[in-house]
């Protein structure tokens, strides 16, 4: 039992006791095993290497990205007329026809939250490489928060399977997904994981090892 | 213990700069494979262009595809003014593979619903909205990205086998691009453009005639004009000629060969488009340039009613057409000629020779038997006329005036027409110039002068003077009877010798006297004859005339009876 410091708050954890917790089942067992002594599953050390498997899956997800947004998300043909629209030209269209709730909450869903996350988790990231001990509760939070919002993410890819699904009047009209919306589930995904390797408990650990 | 207790056997690993993680090869398969989208996009991103337009109507930038044969080869990114403001701009991103066939020549045209007389197209793009369809024309031209959009899609595309001719005609009728062209009421083609000539005088026609009709096309070929309705009442009832329903509407062009020209192939690009399949035929006489004659006529008469174009004919066969008439100055100079030029086709009147010389030679021997030109009626009801060359052997002799200027002069009667209707006036004016009133006046005054002579005494005396002429005659004959009867036979007996010849000698002043009652009776006649018939001195004076025939009748025969047997005055008959 060391002195009291304020990332526990006066708690102890875990790795202060030389024990390690099942991040599946919450069992704390001993550092040494490999394996969850109760449910047997594989037990992740806090690393910071791990990190690395977040910044890749982000770069991915941002790479997927580029294309969700260039390419476009819906095909409507109506009359033999088709109509190509992007994400953001789609919500332009919306609020160009006055559907001003409708295009906020798909700019909103599509474009401000996936950005935001990219930013938070990259945010959260350097955090931990840098070792920061400032606002950690802040980032705990947030880290909570993207992984959240992270599965809402995929609204707009529900959104084109449920129109592709349902419009399909042959001639009249037909409405298919984009080629954007293969890339765009892919970053959303991509998102997800990222958030999720990311260990929240580095984010106190990295501040601990700064404050030791 | 169990195996999960063990502890993992530890492996070391540099905490900073150290292995890096698998994941990474995540973001480099993403950036691969976005790098491959990226570069499979700009390899296939073509040149932009730009084509001008009249206007964009139904263009939308963005949108709006460009298609060669209804595949996407580009798409309008922008629609633009120029300078200008007089044209649209569209400018096109196109795909990389027809970068090299965009060369001057190549075509675009904006596809639009078109509803025409020859049919329904671009029907899909009322829905799918317009788009710019392109033909890549010859592709020899130099390599461009500048395009002027045509006004219209092209009728053919520049890789259809066939031919492209060019129709000249005075008139263009009903005739429209897009008309069809028939060969043997098949169709084969289409009229592409419509377009005065360069020097203003007559319509020329662009026209495409497909592969294997095309080569129906020489020297024989003729095209007319099939537009609208031909209607002909003819000697086999009527005949009501319609190519087609589309011809009916927009006109249509007819070509067939004719066996009776020259065959051969015909590189001219060029021919005539004549108004009708008559003319067509007509022209097949008019062949070789060189071997017509151009001859004038002097008309003395009016000339109204000849136009330019009428008819020359010969016994009912058309041989040739008046090709101008002109007012010139007469031989002397103080009078005006109305001369005709007339443009002969000499196979038409038998001459097969193509030498100009001897066709001359040969009208100058028709002339020579007669030959001449004279107005004829072409219709009574239009007033048309036409020149028609009779045989008039009848005609004061007259020659061919080579020398005449501007062309030889054909000698010509005055026509048959005209005569009658020359006449007709004179009979007219005669009519109208007959002194009426003087002629009643003088009628009036003979009858005056008559009645002034039968009122005559002196005419009134002479039927009196001849009554006492006879009977003064009677007198002498009835002395003479006297004579015969007083005469006593038995004393006259012995006297009859010396009495006969005193006798005879009487007798043979009786001719004398006959003849002078004669001359008497024969002056009364005419005298007579003068009072006119009718009148009753007239009837007067025939009674009496009667009376001294019978009365030198009567002389005659006494004289005849006593020159034969004087003796019968004494023993009787």
């Amino acid at each position: 039992m060391g002195a009291e410091r304020p990332v526990t708050g006066g708690g102890v954890t875990a790795r202060d006791l030389g024990l390690i917790g099942c991040t599946e089942c919450a069992l704390v067992q001993a550092e040494r095993r490999a394996r969850c002594a109760r449910c047997g599953a594989r037990l992740r050390r806090p690393d910071r290497g791990s990190l690395q498997a977040v910044w890749a899956l982000l770069a991915t997800g941002i790479i997927a990205y580029i294309p969700a947004n260039l390419w476009p998300m819906l095909v409507t043909r109506s009359f033999g007329r088709v109509d190509e629209s992007t994400i953001i030209g789609g919500a332009v269209d919306l609020a160009a026809h006055g559907a001003w709730f409708v295009a906020a909450v798909v700019l909103i869903a599509s474009v401000a939250i996936p950005l935001c996350k990219f930013a938070a988790i990259a945010w959260l990231a350097i955090g931990i490489a840098r070792g920061s001990v400032r606002g950690l509760h802040g980032r705990h939070r947030l880290h909570a928060l993207v992984e959240l919002i992270g599965r809402w993410s995929m609204i707009d890819v529900f959104v084109v399977a449920l129109l592709a699904a349902l419009i399909q009047l042959g001639f009249l009209a037909s409405i298919t997904p984009g080629p954007a919306a293969a890339p765009f589930a892919l970053s959303v995904v991509l998102t997800m994981l990222a958030a999720q390797r990311l260990d929240a408990r580095l984010i106190w650990i990295a501040a601990e090892g700064r404050a030791r | 213990m169990s195996d999960d207790d063990l502890a993992e056997p530890r492996v070391e690993r540099p905490r900073r700069g150290g292995r890096l993680s698998v994941a990474w090869f995540l973001p480099l398969i993403a950036l691969a494979i976005a790098g491959g989208a990226a570069w499979r996009h700009y390899s296939t991103l073509g040149p932009q262009i730009t084509i001008a337009l009249d206007n964009a109507a139904g263009l939308e930038a963005g949108r709006t595809p460009v298609k060669y044969r209804d595949v996407e080869i580009g798409r309008v990114e922008s629609l633009a003014f120029d300078e200008g403001f007089d044209r649209v701009l569209a400018r096109a991103r196109m795909s990389a593979d027809v970068r090299d066939r965009l060369r001057e020549g190549a075509r675009f045209w904006v596809v639009r619903p078109q509803l025409t007389a020859s049919g329904v197209s671009g029907l899909d793009t009322l829905l799918s909205g317009a788009y710019l369809a392109v033909d890549w024309g010859a592709g020899d031209g130099a390599a461009t990205d500048a395009f002027t959009a045509a006004p219209e899609p092209p009728l053919t595309p520049s890789d259809t086998p066939g031919r492209r001719v060019t129709l000249r005609a005075r008139e263009g009728g009903a005739l429209t691009p897009g008309a069809p062209v028939y060969f043997k009421s098949i169709e084969v083609g289409r009229v592409e453009t419509k377009r005065l000539s360069a020097d203003g005088d007559a319509i020329e026609f662009d026209l495409f005639v497909n592969a294997p009709y095309s080569d129906r096309i020489d020297a024989r070929t003729r095209f007319w004009n099939a537009s609208g309705v031909g209607v002909e009442l003819g000697a086999q009832g009527l005949r009501l000629d319609v190519t087609s329903l589309a011809a009916l509407l927009r006109g249509g062009v007819v070509f067939d060969r004719f066996a009776e020209a020259a065959p051969g192939p015909s590189e001219a690009d060029a021919f005539i488009l004549h108004a009708s399949r008559d003319e067509a035929a007509e022209s097949l006489f008019g062949e070789n340039p060189a071997a017509q004659l151009r001859l004038t006529a002097v008309f003395d008469q009016s000339v109204r009613g000849l136009g330019d174009g009428a008819p020359v004919e010969y016994r009912g066969v058309q041989v040739g057409v008046v090709e101008g008439i002109a007012v010139l100055p007469g031989e002397s100079l103080t009078t005006l000629q109305i001369v005709a030029t007339l443009l002969i086709q000499p196979r038409r009147i038998g001459v097969i020779g193509s030498d100009p010389e001897s066709n001359l030679a040969f009208v100058e021997r028709s002339v020579a038997r007669g030959l001449r030109a004279r107005l004829a009626s072409g219709s009574l009801v239009t007033g048309a006329l036409y020149v028609e060359l009779v045989d008039a052997p009848e005609a004061p002799p007259a020659r061919l005036d080579l020398d005449a200027k501007p062309y030889p002069r054909l000698p010509s009667v005055p026509s048959t027409l005209d005569a009658l209707r020359g006449r007709a006036e004179e009979v007219l004016a005669r009519i109208n110039k007959l002194p009426v009133e003087e002629l009643l006046a003088s009628a009036i005054a003979a009858l005056d002068s008559v009645t002034a002579l039968a009122a005559d005494p002196d005419l009134k005396r002479a039927p009196g003077e001849l009554t006492g002429a006879l009977s003064a005659a009677r007198g002498m004959l009835d002395g003479l009877a006297e004579a015969d009867l007083a005469g006593d036979a038995a004393r006259a007996m012995a006297a009859t010798s010396s009495a006969a010849a005193a006798f005879e000698n009487a007798a043979s002043g009786l001719p004398a006297l006959v003849r002078r009652l004669n001359d008497a009776a024969a002056k009364a006649e005419s005298a007579i004859d003068a009072y006119g018939a009718g009148s009753s001195v007239n009837t007067e004076a025939v009674a009496a005339l009667r009376e001294m025939r019978q009365a030198a009748r009567a002389i005659s025969t006494l004289a005849q009876t006593l020159e034969r047997r004087p003796n019968s005055l004494i023993i009787g008959r």
